[in-house]
Order: structure tokens, then C-alpha cells, then sequence
């Protein structure tokens, strides 16, 4: 069996005083697409950050690609690709210039990198607007080009944070099919969302993280079978004692006719 | 001339850019190729308007401050020159005044571009190290240096030829003095920043950078204290009475200092960009407190309805919380707090009316002075990119919000202090001239917030911050002092000499302020419509608005 690409082992993680990740620990294998998925405020982004080396973890051990976090932090940013969640983009750069940016920062040689480039805006369909600003770009687009810069430098490992956020139906379709591709040529996908027929369909396994803790690793079918549930969905509100939503609902509607 | 511009352009490109400078700054641990690729990215940033707020990167405004240094020390060397001084004294002063502002001035920059990292949260996962990024970031500072020190002493320099006993190549030495004292000063605020860095928590990061900002006022301030203290401890017994010793002992304390600010460069390549999220979340994991309703709130909404309400509430709390207000306003209040305020309360036994001077005179036009200032800065945020909230509001609430904004800095900048300060007043000149003197003042600070509230261009807090802010607030303190000195002698020669012209000027004042502050709410309201407007491309929706 080939070693870990990343491994996560009692990883503990405090905002100020308040530990949102309690002794977390798995790992992820080369070519694998592991869902990561957990409600809001469970850790997820949190967990990409300490995988990515932007942030410190306080206690445990995180090793990707052989690298110790934090202490390697800047080689083990030269191997990843990272898409976050709710990325801030340098906007007066065209889309050109930002993966310019990007490539070159990951070393890149500028051959490579401009032929990377017009063979990725190509397939995003972005390559008429690549002399475009940022500004100028709709969510999708800017998502567009958060994907590809994470792309550009032939990463093993690649970490996404709700990548299909603002895409297109047919952009979507093209994602998930380079993912599959990505995973079939040996890099790892670690892919966190809340769309989890999505997740169902491209991931091979799925951790499943609630209140900082990890409940579930395992396949998706394993998972179904364990708990009994028809869908993926269903099996994320058995795991996490989801409340039923109705009474929300109709409180907020209540408060609205006020 | 433009082709030569280009040409020295180039070669420096060349040079900075060659292998020796490449060993240099592998030498410091930089990363060559990832900091030239930083620094072409700033200046693409600065260029194309998206960064405005650091001065070594924003040419205009480097521009603008140069020339405004340069006709304050033009007019101290003039000054100066007249009373024909000892070459060393001269020297002494420019380089003493070049050193005070530049720490000033570069402080605030090394903090702004280490305390408020947006470029480093969008490059925090990019294979960057602390080194690189960090002295990156603060190459501008040399910028600074090489624009500000040649303006702030060409004419000094030049007109030091003048001076009895200088010698030929006195202009040379003191040009070159304040050179070094330029550099030294960036080096200096680099290695405070190092410092800071090093040891205080990412989270306090903030809070300590803007009392670092702090640091040449107190300096100032303490002066003297700290004279008193060299004193007690009587610091000459310490210095031993051999020339040899005395040079040793020189030049291990020069060797400390070297090592410390060594030391502090260094640490500016402890994990920066790991922990730019906590530095720019800084304290935000304090919860704040739910508040109750409280009187401000309650006038506001008496004032204006709910969007009043709305103003009020949003500028008490951005000015407590955003990071650009703090950062231009925690070193005047400091400023106020240490130099200007002391100095005044001396004077409160001498009653304004009495015929000998008293420097509570000085009192109303204060408010007005840190107004002034504060109501520059209020203009600019650091989330200034939140501005599109108010445009989904219609145009027909901002009047109302106007008010409330309004209300907010009127009560808390003016109405409050006045209530605090008038009992006091009272109690040290009695009754009727304590009373009069607190209504006066109310009066006067009031017209000078409905003068200067006009600066606010915009809904506080929505403009990126701009580099002109720091570097020209000397200058726009001292002629707000030659200002506020002109005023005060007008109330002691002319206006507090009959007790009935006092309360003339001041029923005057109470009806100009009347007047001048609902002028002033209308005047925001329009200035927050059109530059709304503006900024969405919809003017003619709201000529519409506004004209029905």
C-alpha cells in the first residue's frame, strides 16, 4: 500500500479559547476523491487551512506529501493546489496576469505556464476574457480562475472548498470530469461541500466532521448501509441529529408577517 | 529627458535585479525571485488604484507630502537663517525634525502594510516565506526615505551655505546627515515592527501596532521625564573616566543596538504569512456586547426614525472597531492626551475673563482641531468594500441617516465632553462665568464639526484609505495650530474684554451653530446620495430621487 499523501493524526485547533477541533485524525491515500463534509461552524474550512499551512495547528501532527506542517510550510504550499472557500482576489490584475501570478510564485517555467494557461482559459471558456479585470468577472468566472490557479502547477494534492460555488451547469460538469481525471492520474481531491449529491457522486470516501469532531470515514455506500439511509443527504442528518427544519421555517415566515 | 528617466530606469532595474544584489538578498534570507515578483505585483496594484493606502507606492501622494515637507522645512530654514546659528546647531535641528517625522510617518506605514494584511490573506497559501513577503511589503519604506528626506532638506541644505563658519562642504555633509537618519529610521521602525511581531500574540498584533504608532509623540512628550530620571540615577557615575573605557562602553552600547535591530529585521521572517488570518482578525473573537437601547440611539431615532437610528448606530460602532480610523485616530487622541490637553488644564485656575492669559482660551478650538482630523479619517475604512449595503437602500432614508451619522459624532465628540467640563467650569469661576464660557465653547466647537463634518464625502467608512492621510496630517496640524492661534488671540484681545460681547458673540455663535449644523446634515445627506450615485452609474435615477 503507497503511503499517505496527507496525514492528519490528533490534530486539535483553538480560535482564542474555543477548540473547534477536538483530536482529529485520518488520512488520505494517492488518487483517492475524499468528500470532506460537516454543517457550518463544524471545522471543515478549518481542517483545509491547517492541510493548506495557513493555519498553525495547536496540538498533533499533520504530515502532507511527507512534509511536517507548520514547520514546512512553504514546500508543502509548492506541492498543493488549494481553492478556498471565500477567496479575495488581487482585482485590478486581468484573469491572465492573476495565473501568471500564481504559476510563477510555484515556479513554474514560463513556457509551461503560458501554454498551461491558454489550454486552461480555453476549456474554462474564459480565454476571451482573459484581458479582462478581475472586477470585471462574474462569481462564476472568479471561480473559474481560483480553479485553474490551483491547477496551474501540476499539484498532488488539490484541496476544495465548495468549488462549484457560482458555476454554470456545463462548467460543473467540466470540474467533476477533471476531478475524476485528476484522481485516475494519481493526485488526491479533497473536496468539502454542502451539494452532497455531488459528493456522492465523485467521492470515493467520505469524513464526515461535526462540532470538531470526525463521525464518519468511510464510503458512501458503506455509510448508507451502516445507517440505512437512501441518500448521502440522508445519511449527513442521521450522523448529525438534524433538526427538522419545519418549525424554523415557519417561525421566520411568522416573524415576516408581522 | 524622458528617454534619460527611462535609461537610469532601467540600468537600476538591471542592477537591483543582477546577481550581486540576488546574493544580497539571499544573504537575508529573502527569496529573490518570489520578492521581485511581490514587488512588481505591488507597484501593478498601486498603479492600477487598487492599493491607495501606502505612501512609498501611491506616486501623487508621495508628490503631494513631499512638497508640503518641503515648504515647512523651506520655512524653518528661513526662520532659522536669520537668526544666523552655529553650523552644528542647524545641522542639529534638520536632522533632529527629519528623524522625528520620518519615525512618524514610516511607523505608520510599516504598520499599516504588516497590521492590515489584505494582500497577505490572498497570498497566505501561495509557496511564499515570512522573509520574502515581509521585506516585500516594506521596500517602500526606501521609497519614502529617498522622496521625503531630499525634499524635507534641499533648501535647508542649500541655504546653509550662507551660514557664518560652515565650511564649502557643509550642504553635502548635512544632506548626507539626514540621509542616513532616514534610512536609519526605516531600519529602526522595521526592527520595532520585528519585534512586535516576535513576541506579541497575532491577535494583539493590531492593538500594539497602533500604539507602536504612537511612539514618536510620546517620545516627544516624555522628554523631559526622562531627562529628570537620567538625572536621579545620576548616569555620569556610571561613565567611566578613561577615554579608552569610555569608547569601549560606547561602542558595546552601539553593538546592543545594532544587535537588537538585527535582531528585530530577523524576526520580521518569523511565520507572517501564517498568521496574516489572526492579525487581520485581530481582538474579532471578543464577543461584543448586546447593547441596550441607549439614549444616543433613543435621539437619533427622535431626529430621524429608524434610518437615523441606523447612522447613529453605525458610525459609534465602526469608529470603535474599524482598523483605518483607529489607526489615523489613536495617535492624535494620544497626541491630544499628552501634549495638548496638560497643557491647557494648567491654566484652569486663570478665569478666560480675567485681563492675564488664560490657555483655557485654547479649549473650544481644540474640539475643532481633532475634529478636523477625525472627520478626515472618518471618511475611510478598512472594509470600505462593504459600501454596497447602502446601495440597496433608497436614496429617500439617507437624510435621515445623515442625521443620525451626525447625531453620533456631535453627541459623543462635543455634547458629552462639554457636559463633562462644565460643572468643572463652574466650580473653578463660578457660575456665571463658568456658564457662559461652556456655552461659548459648545457653540464654537459645534460650528467647527458643521464646517468639517462637510469633508465627509461619502457614507464613513466606504473609501479605501488613501497614503495622503499620515503623511500630511503634520502639516495640516500645524497650520491647524497657527489657525487655532489667531482665534485665541482674537477671544483674549478683543472678545473677552467686556462680559457683554461675550454673550453677544456667543448668542451670535449658538445661531451660526443652529444654522450651520442643519445646512451641514443636508449638505451629508447629498454628498451620500451622489457619491452612491456615482459610484453605481445611476445618476439619473438619482436627480430623479432627489428632485421629487
Amino acid at each position: 500500500m503507497a503511503q499517505p499523501i496527507v496525514t492528519f493524526d490528533r490534530v486539535t485547533f483553538s480560535y482564542a479559547s474555543v477548540e473547534v477541533l477536538h483530536a482529529i485524525s485520518f488520512a488520505l491515500n494517492p488518487g483517492e476523491i475524499v468528500g470532506l463534509l460537516g454543517p457550518n461552524g463544524a471545522g471543515k474550512s478549518t481542517t483545509l487551512k491547517i492541510m493548506s499551512g495557513l493555519l498553525s495547528p495547536a496540538n498533533g501532527v499533520v504530515s502532507v506529501c511527507g512534509l511536517s506542517l507548520p514547520e514546512q510550510a512553504v514546500s508543502v504550499k509548492q506541492r498543493i493546489g488549494y481553492v478556498p472557500e471565500a477567496a479575495a482576489l488581487f482585482e485590478s490584475l486581468t484573469g491572465e496576469e492573476f495565473l501568471q501570478l500564481s504559476g510563477r510564485l510555484h515556479d513554474v517555467d514560463e513556457e509551461t505556464l503560458e501554454e498551461r494557461i491558454r489550454s486552461i482559459l480555453q476549456t474554462f471558456d474564459l480565454y476571451s476574457d482573459r484581458v479582462s479585470r478581475l472586477d470585471t468577472y462574474s462569481k462564476g468566472m472568479r471561480q473559474k480562475i481560483l480553479i485553474a490557479a490551483a491547477l496551474l502547477h501540476n499539484p498532488d494534492l488539490v484541496l476544495l472548498d465548495e468549488p462549484l460555488s457560482g458555476l454554470d451547469v456545463n462548467a460543473s460538469i467540466m470540474v467533476k470530469d477533471l476531478l475524476a481525471a485528476l484522481a485516475s492520474s494519481g493526485k488526491t481531491i479533497l473536496y468539502s461541500s454542502h451539494v452532497l449529491d455531488v459528493v456522492e457522486k465523485i467521492c470515493t470516501r467520505v469524513l464526515i466532521i461535526n462540532e470538531g469532531r470526525l463521525i464518519a470515514d468511510s464510503t458512501p455506500g458503506e455509510l448508507k448501509t451502516e445507517t440505512g439511509a437512501a441518500t448521502l443527504e440522508d445519511v449527513f442528518r442521521v450522523l448529525t441529529n438534524a433538526k427538522d427544519v419545519d418549525p424554523g421555517v415557519s417561525r421566520v415566515v411568522a416573524s415576516l408577517r408581522q | 529627458m524622458k528617454d534619460l528617466l527611462e535609461l537610469l530606469r532601467d540600468r537600476l532595474r538591471r542592477v537591483t535585479r543582477g546577481p550581486r544584489a540576488t546574493r544580497v538578498l539571499q544573504g537575508l534570507g529573502i527569496d529573490p525571485k518570489r520578492y521581485w515578483l511581490l514587488i512588481d505585483l505591488f507597484d501593478t496594484l498601486s498603479e492600477r488604484g487598487e492599493v491607495m493606502d501606502q505612501l512609498g507606492r501611491n506616486g501623487v501622494a508621495l508628490q503631494m507630502a513631499s512638497w508640503i515637507y518641503a515648504a515647512i522645512f523651506g520655512f524653518m530654514a528661513l526662520a532659522l537663517l536669520v537668526s544666523r546659528p552655529a553650523p552644528g546647531l542647524y545641522a542639529a535641528a534638520f536632522v533632529g525634525m527629519t528623524a522625528f517625522l520620518l519615525f512618524f510617518i514610516l511607523l505608520s506605514e510599516a504598520g499599516n502594510s504588516l497590521m492590515n494584511p489584505n494582500e497577505a490573506l490572498i497570498l497566505a497559501h501561495q509557496p511564499i516565506d515570512g522573509a520574502t513577503y515581509t521585506y516585500a511589503k516594506l521596500t517602500h519604506l526606501v521609497r519614502i526615505v529617498f522622496s521625503l528626506v531630499p525634499a524635507m532638506n534641499a533648501v535647508p541644505a542649500v541655504g546653509s551655505v550662507t551660514l557664518p563658519l560652515a565650511p564649502w562642504y557643509f550642504p553635502f555633509v548635512l544632506f548626507a546627515a539626514t540621509l542616513a537618519t532616514g534610512l536609519l529610521a526605516a531600519l529602526l521602525c522595521c526592527a520595532i515592527y520585528g519585534w512586535l511581531i516576535r513576541f506579541v500574540p497575532a491577535k494583539r498584533l493590531k492593538a500594539a501596532g497602533q500604539l507602536a504608532g504612537t511612539l514618536p509623540f510620546l517620545l516627544v512628550t516624555m522628554m523631559g521625564q526622562l531627562e529628570k530620571l537620567g538625572r536621579s540615577l545620576h548616569l555620569e557615575r556610571w561613565i567611566p573616566a578613561s577615554p579608552v573605557a569610555q569608547f569601549g562602553l560606547a561602542a558595546a552600547a552601539g553593538l546592543t543596538a545594532l544587535a537588537a535591530v538585527i535582531y528585530g529585521l530577523r524576526s520580521l521572517s518569523a511565520d507572517y504569512l501564517l498568521n496574516a488570518g489572526a492579525i487581520a482578525r485581530g481582538a474579532s473573537h471578543k464577543k461584543a456586547h448586546a447593547r441596550r437601547f441607549s439614549l444616543g440611539e433613543r435621539i437619533a431615532l427622535w431626529v430621524g426614525g429608524q434610518p437615523a437610528r441606523a447612522g447613529y448606530v453605525y458610525l459609534s460602532r465602526m469608529s470603535r472597531r474599524d482598523f483605518q480610523f483607529r489607526r489615523q485616530a489613536f495617535p492624535l487622541l494620544v497626541m491630544v492626551a499628552v501634549i495638548y490637553v496638560p497643557l491647557i488644564a494648567r491654566g484652569w485656575h486663570t478665569s478666560p475673563f480675567d485681563r492675564s492669559f488664560s490657555s483655557m482660551h485654547l479649549a473650544p478650538h481644540l474640539f475643532g482641531f481633532v475634529m478636523f482630523s477625525m472627520c478626515n479619517a472618518m471618511i475611510y475604512g478598512a472594509e470600505y468594500k462593504g459600501w454596497w449595503i447602502f446601495q440597496s437602500a433608497p436614496v429617500r432614508a439617507f437624510p435621515a441617516f445623515a442625521r443620525g451619522v451626525y447625531t453620533a459624532v456631535y453627541l459623543q465628540a462635543i455634547l458629552l465632553p462639554h457636559l463633562f467640563l462644565t460643572p468643572l467650569f463652574i466650580w473653578a469661576w463660578g457660575l456665571w462665568h463658568g456658564g457662559l464660557f461652556a456655552v461659548f465653547s459648545l457653540a464654537v466647537a459645534s460650528i467647527y464639526l458643521s464646517l468639517e463634518m462637510r469633508l465627509v464625502e461619502s457614507i464613513p467608512f466606504t473609501r479605501q484609505a488613501l497614503a495622503t492621510g499620515n503623511a500630511t496630517l503634520m502639516g495640516t496640524m500645524i497650520a491647524g495650530g497657527v489657525a487655532m492661534g489667531a482665534a485665541v488671540g482674537l477671544q483674549y484681545f478683543l472678545i473677552f474684554r467686556s462680559e457683554l460681547l461675550v454673550c453677544v458673540v456667543t448668542a451670535g455663535l449658538c445661531a451660526v451653530a443652529f444654522v450651520s449644523t442643519r445646512l451641514c446634515a443636508a449638505h451629508i445627506a447629498d454628498n451620500i446620495a451622489f457619491d452612491l450615485a456615482t459610484a453605481s452609474g445611476e445618476a439619473s435615477a438619482f436627480y430623479r430621487e432627489i428632485g421629487s
